[in-house]
This record gives structure tokens, C-alpha cells and sequence, in this order.
């Protein structure tokens, strides 16, 4: 019986090199024959060491294909398939762990979307690069409304719908957002890495979308983008997605910034093997936590770039109706943080990217600064778009908004938005950060002494405002990054200050600093004394 | 014994059930009996078996005489496999690598309040104004590092003050707080990324943590480099047995610190040599199961910290050690798999340590390798006295060091002997036969067979 079942006849490489402009297959997809004879090691019995065995040898035998043999071959449709059935429905580590990383591997090693820049240059020079869509290859995701509903029906859905992929959201903020559940079974770790892997393979294709669109400048090339294509689904409600999102983000960076004193036994138990298992998941849950909420950023951070070419599209006019209105990512976020405060600082300490966090500062203080000029908050939208960081702390400068704006927000609320806006100004500013877009121009527009000086000056007059003394005495004794907060401000300047004060350009004097640090800090105090009227040390 | 049971072997009743139970390789009952009571290790599922006969007495009582006999002597069966099933146990891989976790060397950081950093705000009475105070100097520190603040100070300055410099290794190794460990570790991660990606930036650390800081860590964590003899750690202490979370700052920044070679060589070769075997011996560690993927990019940054030149060498070295320390059971098997093979370097590693457990496991000293395959080839597989345990794990090995080394092309012989063993062990192997590990072995050969023959 087994010698039916494992004896296949060989058979030449399929071919599959055809193809039409857009269809194209890089080498050939794995032999009929090498398929029968990998999947014939899979075994559908169930929940014995054998089947199990099966599994691994599987997932080691398509690895061995696919990515280690010097001739990759992708695997078949049917084969990937196998693999994600194996990842989603597993139960014990060792396999979930194996099907993830293959699954990874794949994705990194048969990208389904790419440029073709390669040999686009080689024909010619000028000659843009093109898209290359691999139609046929295998993705978890099913984008097309009968399948959807198919997969809706049954509960063995072999691919990931919209609503599925909202619903693996939903789960996670669930999970993270209610404490009485101890997410420390299979079936969440599972969860996150199912997240990550699907945010890894919507990421590789919009970027390689991306890239080619900036050269290009088509608009159906961002339209038909899997994550376009998803965020846009009815099936979801896409502000209820964004807002899961923010809250398993969040839920994520509040695990993660209280957890772990060792590893916990809830029970001594003398069983070996499901002590290991516990331990194994212990040391797992953390790990995959970070993970998640890395990937979480990122999938955020898409969604952001992908309103912003949205919009440009908009205004010129390459959108139609079918493209739907959507409110942007970073609108959402402003909104949760500013009915939630206590959401704004964990918000800003999560989004650790630079450009995303400076212009979510910046566009929440455009919400509050009232501009003298005509701007109104009807073009709120446009006005943020040339606000820069610069103009913001000269308008934190003046004593009048700087009173509307503390009474609007907290001076909390201003003192972390600073903080961190300058935190972001300053990554963006070094030269160690590759900005590549819009939002150079709005680091590189000042100078960082004119943007130290400000800072002073934007701090001291929140100091001289009411509000701010009763809010520092309190969180000097209780909030535990107290020290930071209000050392964030002022403290970084003092050096930056110093060395444009010592040397007048930053580049030519870091090398320098560390000698002559103490005297140029003193001259630096002083001037910015004279600059703000007196620190009041 | 089979004489006696020869009325009982075409019941129906029984013929229904038992093989549904098995893969659906086994024939039938006949064969399952017949080669029951023959044979010895096999290991099947019990309890759920055990269940069913009986079900069938309470619901079938045409010819009680015969039934009565029936079941005596499968509860016999059951009983006879329940204690082979439990000479057979253990059939998984698995280690404990870490034993009971030692202190946290007791760091003494009061000079940390007199660091460059902190001391300038004294000196400038700027303490006061961000509310810091002598007494809580590390504190503060701690809410610069926690915020990302201290990497843009150490960037503006290009330097890591020394107790900077130990102050957040200690963090990253021993702290126990989550978010702290992490940050220091990211701390570290960033400066050996910035220093990486930028030919210019080049960090002055007046203190970098070299390997034997790196080994008191784990040792600290419990971490017992003997693999041989594996004695299992007594599990009084329940809190304190097994890795410490801080094993995974530690695989990312033994990963970092690997990828700046070019910039700063923190390991000597022999050094590294010992990272890829403890990196292996944590492969070995189910606790760690979870930490696969990070493992996974541990070992290549390790094994592409070597030069050219020292690869060579360092090579057959790290293989030969693995060789002689990993036991000889199905252990030996996954310290071959973990290697990933992703790129030549990881290839052939896998493939050496394959090799050389494999002459490990025969005794051979020296030995061509027309040898080796020629005493495998040589294993009769079909006699009962086989260990067809030891012979899996040969095959396994073979495949790997064959497969995965150099070409086969040029190697007619070595690729003719290959297939003749994968024809012995597929072949002489009928699909019956319910020793353990039998089928294992013939479906793997004849996939291995099949796929060469793709090839």
C-alpha cells in the first residue's frame, strides 16, 4: 500500500516560462513529480508522533527543494497550501516555528511582485522599469469576493479573505486588551505569527509596487496592490481595523514595557514534557511579541504611505470613484489620542520611524496652534502639509499661543509632543538616517542651533505658564519616566547648542566634542540666556 | 503463541477495527499479530484501542465462548504493547541545556553618577531644571536609555563612556526587567548597525564586551556546555531552573556584534568556533523551541564572521567538536537540521558535521568515504536482530553529508553507492514490517531514491 502511495514515476520539469506581458514565471515551478513525491510524505492521519514526524520531514523536504537546492524551484500551489494548512492549524511549536520560518524563506526567495529592473537597464538606459506580476503564483491571501464568501462558509478556509484578515486583528486586540486571559497558549502565539507573516508578504509587494510607482508615477500600479485592494474590501470596516490596529499596538508596547521578571510556573508540575512546553512558550510569548508589534508598526506605516500616494493621485486626478474614500491612518490616530490622553504617550513612544512620529506631532499641534495668518481649520489639511517643526516651536515662542495651546491640551501633552518631535527632528537631521522623501525638506529646513534655541524658548514659556508648575511637581514624584520627560527638552539641546556654539557646523565638530564638551556647555547656557530671558537656574 | 490464536484471525469484528488505527500502510490483522508477536519496539497508541474490543463484548454476544477468548487475549495484546511502548519512549529530541540559573554577578554602578553624561548637567546646575538629583543619577539614565534619548547622545558624541558601556551590558545580560533589557540591547544592536551601514561613523566604546563576558553570561543563565552527559537537573527549585528571558538579548547581540566584524573583530576565530557549538547546543533545548528564528539568523551571523581563509579551517574544526558532543541518539540528527544551508558556508558546515557524526557514530578513524558507504551498504536491514535505529539515523546522515556537501556529479562511484543503499533500505524493507523505525526508513529512502532519480 505504502508502495503505491511513495512510488511515483519521475517525470520531467513542468514547464512554465510562458507567459503573457505581465504573467511571467521566473525558472520553472517544482516537477509534477517532485510534488507527488514530497507531498506523499505528508500524511493526513492525525495526532500520533508519526504524523507529526511527517510534518517536519515535509516542510524539510520542500525546504530542500526550494530554497537550499542550487536550482530553486518555488513550490507548488498545492504544496504551499500543505505548509499554510500546517502553520494554521498545528498545534505544537516545533512545527508552528518550522512552517513560519519556511514560509518566511519562501516569501523572501519567490517574491510574487517585482521590478524588472534588471533587465530593463540592460536594454536600455532609459527604459522604465516594469512591474512583474506573478499571477499564478500562490498567495495567502484570496481577494476576490466568491472566494471570500467560500471561505466564509467553511471554516477550513484555505486562504485569508479581508474579513479573515480583519478578524486575525480583532483576535489579537481581544487578547492583548483583556488581562484576565493569560495569552499563554498556542493558539494566540499562533495568531501573532500568522499576523506577521501576512503583513510580510503585503509588505514585499507594496514595496516593490512602491518603488516602481515613484519612477512611474501609475496609479493602477499602487491600485491593484493586495493591501489596497484589502483596505479597500467592503467586507471590512476600515475605520474599525485601523482602530484595532492602534489597539493592539498599544496593548502590545504596554505587555511589553511591564513584562517579564523571569519565567513564571503558575504550577510546579512534575510532567517533563509539558513543563518544557510551558517554558518553551514562556521564552516564545515575549519574543513574538516584539515581533508583532514591530510588524504592526510597519503595517501602519504602509498604510500611511499609501494615503499619502492616495492623495497625490487625487490631486492628479488619476483616481475614479471606484477607489472610494478613505480617512487617513495618521486622521484616525489623532482622533483615538486626543479623547484618549493617556493613549498619546504610549502612541509616541510606539512609533519609533521618525518621519511618521514628526508629523503626527506636528499635524496634532496644527490642530491646536491658531495660526495668525488666514489659515482656519478648513484647510487643516493643507496647512499641514507645509507645516514643519521649525514653525511650530517659533509659534510655541509666543507667550499668547503658547497659553491657548496649554489650555486646549495639557502642558503634559505639550512637553511629550515636543520631546518627541524633537527626538524625530534630530533622527531625521543626522546624517546616519537615509530619508528618501517629502519630509526632508521639513527636517532640513532650519538649522538644529535655531531649533535647540527654540526649544529653549518654547520650554521656558511653558514653565511661565500655571499649568505647567502643578503638572511637573506631580509627575517629578509619581510618573515613572518623569526624568526623562522633562530631560528629554532641555538636556539634548545643551550639547547640540554647545557645538554649534563652539564650532558653528555640527558635521565639522563631533569628532571634537568630547574634549571641549564643559566649556562650550557653559557659553551655550549663556546663550541662551540672552536668547530666552533667563532659564531661571 | 500464534498457533492459538489462529481461530480468532479471521473475526471480522476485529479485522474492522485494529487497522484503521494503524497508517493505512498495514495490511491487516493477520500480519499486525503475526509480526506483534515476533517482533519487539514498535510502539503504537494504546488507549484509545482499548476502548473498542471491549465496546464490541458489551454489544455483540453471539458466541460468548469464542469472545471470551478474544478478549483475554487481546487484553494480553495490549498489555504486551503498552510495555514495549514504554521501552520505546524516548523517540523526540531534546535537551536540557541550561540547569539551574546562577546569581547575577552583584555590579556595583555608583560611578555611574559621575559619568561625562550626567556630570555635565551638575556642572552646569542644569539638575535642577530636569529634576535630577546625585542620588537618582541611574535612574535618570535609565529614563534616557528606556526613551531612545541615550543613542542620540552617544551619536552626538561618538563615544560610550566605559560605564556606559558595562552599565547597559549588565542590563541587557542580567536585568530583569523586560523593557530595560531590551532597550540596552537595541542600544547596542544601533551602534554596531550604525557603525555597519556607514563607512564614516566609527564609535569610540572605552569598554566592548568580549567573549569571555559572553560566556559568564550564559553560565550565569545555567548554561552547561557537557552535552554528553545529560543528567537531568533536579527540578526542586522550579523558579529558577531553565533559560533566563535574558538568553534571547543575549542571541541578538551575539548576532549583532557578529555582523561588524569588518568594523570592530570582537571574537577571535577560535572564539567564534565555540559561538556556532553553543548555538548549536541551544538548538538542542526544547525551552528555546520558540526562539527558532532568531537562532536561525544567530548561526549565519556567526558562521559569516569568519574570513575566507579561516572558514577552512574553522569549518572541519566546529564540526568535528559538534561531532564529539552531541549524543548519539536522534539529537545528533537535529544539531545536522538546525544548520540552515541557506548559503554555502551553512551547506557545507551541515554537511561536514553530518560526515563526521557519521564516522563518529561507526568508529571509524580515518576512512575513505567508498569505506563508509560500503559498511552501511553492508547493514542487512531485513534481519530482525538490525538496529533500525541506529540505521534511520545513518541514512539521515548520509543524506545530509552527501546531498548537501559538494556536487555528486563528479563522484559516479560515491552517487552509484548512494542509491544502492537507498535501493536496500527501500526495498528490503517490505511495507509490513512494523519494527520501529522500519517504515520510517523505507519511506525515506524511496523518497530520497525517487527524487534522485529526478535529479
Amino acid at each position: 500500500m505504502g508502495q503505491t502511495r511513495k512510488m511515483v514515476q519521475p517525470s520531467s520539469h513542468a514547464d512554465w516560462s510562458s507567459g503573457g506581458k505581465r504573467k511571467m514565471r521566473r525558472g520553472g515551478a517544482v516537477g509534477v513529480g517532485i510534488e507527488e513525491n514530497i507531498l506523499a510524505i505528508f500524511d493526513d492521519s492525525h495526532d500520533s508522533q508519526y504524523s507529526h514526524d511527517d510534518r517536519l520531514a515535509f516542510l524539510e523536504a520542500v525546504r530542500a527543494t526550494s530554497i537550499v537546492a542550487e536550482d530553486r524551484t518555488p513550490p507548488t500551489t498545492k504544496m504551499f497550501e500543505t505548509i499554510f494548512q500546517i502553520f494554521r492549524t498545528e498545534k505544537s511549536l516545533e512545527l508552528i516555528m518550522a512552517s513560519f520560518q519556511l514560509l518566511n524563506e519562501l516569501e523572501q526567495s519567490f517574491p510574487r511582485v517585482y521590478s524588472d529592473a534588471g533587465a530593463a537597464s540592460k536594454a536600455s538606459s532609459t527604459s522604465q522599469p516594469e512591474l512583474v506580476v506573478d499571477e499564478e503564483a500562490w498567495s495567502p491571501f484570496t481577494l476576490t469576493a466568491d472566494s471570500e464568501r467560500a471561505t466564509s462558509k467553511g471554516s477550513s478556509a484555505k486562504t485569508i479573505g479581508p474579513s479573515a484578515f480583519h478578524r486575525i486583528i480583532q483576535d489579537l486586540a481581544a487578547e492583548l486588551n483583556d488581562t484576565s486571559v493569560q495569552p499563554s497558549d498556542i493558539r494566540s502565539l499562533r495568531n501573532m505569527l500568522l499576523f506577521q507573516y501576512l503583513v510580510t508578504v503585503l509588505e514585499g509587494e507594496f514595496l516593490a509596487r512602491m518603488s516602481i510607482y515613484k519612477e512611474t508615477m501609475q496609479w493602477t500600479i499602487i491600485r491593484e496592490s493586495t493591501l489596497n485592494i484589502l483596505l479597500g474590501s467592503r467586507r471590512i470596516n476600515y475605520k474599525g481595523l485601523l482602530k484595532d490596529c492602534l489597539s493592539v499596538i498599544c496593548g502590545l508596547h504596554k505587555i511589553l514595557a511591564g513584562c517579564g521578571d523571569g519565567l513564571k510556573f503558575s504550577e510546579a508540575s512534575t510532567e517533563k514534557s509539558s513543563k518544557d512546553s510551558r517554558t518553551s512558550l514562556a521564552i516564545a510569548l515575549p519574543e513574538v511579541e516584539e515581533g508583532t508589534c514591530t510588524v504592526m508598526q510597519k503595517l501602519m506605516i504602509m498604510i500611511m504611505e499609501l494615503d499619502i500616494l492616495k492623495k497625490q493621485a487625487d490631486i492628479k486626478c488619476f483616481t475614479t470613484r471606484a477607489d472610494g474614500v478613505r480617512t487617513p491612518l495618521l486622521e484616525t490616530i489623532l482622533d483615538e489620542v486626543t479623547y484618549d490622553a493617556g493613549n498619546l504617550s504610549t502612541v509616541l513612544q510606539v512609533f519609533n520611524h521618525p518621519k511618521w512620529k514628526l508629523e503626527l506631532v506636528l499635524q496634532y499641534f496644527s490642530k491646536y496652534i491658531v495660526k495668525p495668518t488666514v489659515r482656519t481649520r478648513r484647510r487643516l489639511s493643507d496647512s499641514a502639509e507645509d507645516a514643519t517643526f521649525h514653525g511650530t516651536l517659533r509659534s510655541l515662542g509666543n507667550m499668547n499661543s503658547v497659553r491657548s495651546v496649554v489650555k486646549k491640551i495639557s502642558a503634559e501633552a505639550v512637553q511629550l509632543l515636543l520631546a518627541h518631535g524633537f527626538q524625530a527632528h534630530l533622527a531625521l537631521s543626522s546624517k546616519h538616517y537615509q530619508y528618501d522623501d517629502i519630509s526632508d525638506s521639513k527636517a532640513k529646513d532650519s538649522s538644529l542651533r535655531e531649533i535647540s534655541e527654540e526649544m529653549i524658548s518654547a520650554f521656558n514659556n511653558l514653565r511661565k505658564t500655571d499649568g505647567y508648575i502643578s503638572i511637573c511637581s506631580t509627575f517629578r514624584i509619581n510618573i515613572g519616566i518623569s526624568f526623562s520627560i522633562s530631560g528629554v527638552i532641555l538636556f539634548p539641546c545643551m550639547p547640540l547648542i554647545s557645538i554649534t556654539q563652539a564650532h558653528g557646523d555640527i558635521t565639522d565638530c563631533k569628532r571634537s566634542t568630547v574634549c571641549c564638551i564643559d566649556n562650550p556647555l557653559k557659553k551655550a547656557i549663556e546663550v541662551s540666556r540672552v536668547h530666552s530671558h533667563a532659564i531661571g537656574l | 503463541m500464534s498457533s492459538r490464536l489462529d481461530f480468532e484471525l479471521d473475526d471480522p469484528l476485529v479485522n474492522t477495527h485494529v487497522p484503521a488505527k494503524r497508517r493505512k500502510k498495514v495490511i491487516g490483522l493477520d500480519d499486525l499479530l503475526a509480526d506483534h508477536y515476533k517482533e519487539e519496539g514498535k510502539r503504537i497508541e494504546v488507549k484509545s484501542k482499548r476502548k473498542k474490543p471491549q465496546n464490541n463484548d458489551s454489544s455483540d454476544d453471539e458466541d460468548n465462548t469464542k469472545e471470551a477468548h478474544l478478549s483475554t487475549a487481546l487484553d494480553r495484546y495490549h498489555k504486551q504493547m503498552q510495555d514495549m511502548g514504554s521501552d520505546d519512549e524516548v523517540t523526540n529530541w531534546g535537551l536540557r541545556v541550561f540547569g539551574t540559573q546562577k546569581n547575577p554577578p552583584d555590579s556595583d554602578f555608583s560611578e555611574l553618577r559621575s559619568c561625562e553624561l550626567l556630570q555635565s548637567f551638575y556642572d552646569n546646575n542644569l539638575d535642577s531644571l530636569v529634576g535630577l538629583n546625585r542620588e537618582e543619577g541611574d535612574a535618570f539614565l535609565e529614563g534616557l536609555l528606556v526613551n531612545g534619548w541615550l543613542l542620540k547622545l552617544v551619536t552626538t558624541q561618538n563615544h560610550v563612556e566605559a560605564v556606559v558601556a558595562k552599565w547597559t551590558f549588565n542590563l541587557m545580560m542580567f536585568s530583569s526587567r523586560g523593557q530595560l533589557r531590551t532597550r540596552a540591547c537595541s542600544f547596542w544592536c544601533d551602534i554596531f548597525s550604525l557603525e555597519n551601514e556607514d563607512d564614516t561613523s566609527y564609535f569610540k566604546i572605552d569598554w566592548v564586551p568580549n567573549y569571555s563576558e559572553l560566556r559568564r553570561a550564559l553560565d550565569i543563565y545555567g548554561y552547561t556546555h557537557d552535552l554528553s552527559s545529560n543528567s537531568t537537573f533536579s527540578c526542586a527549585d522550579s523558579q529558577h531552573v531553565g533559560p533566563s528571558q535574558n538568553i534571547r538579548t543575549w542571541i541578538k547581540f551575539v548576532t549583532a556584534s557578529c555582523q561588524v566584524r569588518s568594523k570592530r573583530p570582537m571574537f577571535s576565530s577560535a572564539e567564534a568556533e565555540e559561538l556556532i557549538e553553543v548555538i548549536v547546543s541551544l538548538f538542542l533545548d526544547r525551552q528555546l523551541e520558540g526562539l527558532s528564528a532568531s537562532l536561525y539568523k544567530c548561526m549565519l551571523a556567526t558562521i559569516s564572521y569568519f574570513t575566507d581563509e579561516e572558514w577552512n579551517i574553522s569549518c572541519e574544526k566546529v564540526a568535528k567538536s559538534i561531532a564529539n558532543r552531541v549524543p548519539r541518539d536522534l539529537n545528533c540528527l537535529r544539531a545536522v537540521e538546525c544548520i540552515s544551508g541557506v548559503d554555502p558556508r551553512s551547506k557545507s558546515l551541515r554537511s561536514k558535521v553530518a560526515y563526521q557524526i557519521l564516522t563518529a557514530y561507526l568508529d571509524f578513524q580515518i576512512a575513505s568515504d567508498e569505506e563508509i558507504l560500503n559498511t552501511l551498504i553492508s547493514i542487512k536491514v531485513d534481519e530482525r536482530s538490525c538496529d533500525l535505529f541506529k540505521v534511520y539515523i545513518y541514512l539521515i546522515l548520509t543524506e545530509n553529508w552527501l546531498l548537501w556537501g559538494s556536487k555528486l556529479d563528479d563522484k559516479p562511484v560515491i552517487c552509484e553507492m548512494w542509491r544502492v543503499l537507498l535501493r536496500n533500505c527501500s526495498c528490503l524493507i517490505p511495507s509490513t514490517d512494523l519494527r520501529s523505525y522500519a517504515l520510517k526508513i523505507r519511506d525515506r529512502a524511496s523518497y530520497l531514491l525517487h527524487c534522485s532519480s529526478i535529479n
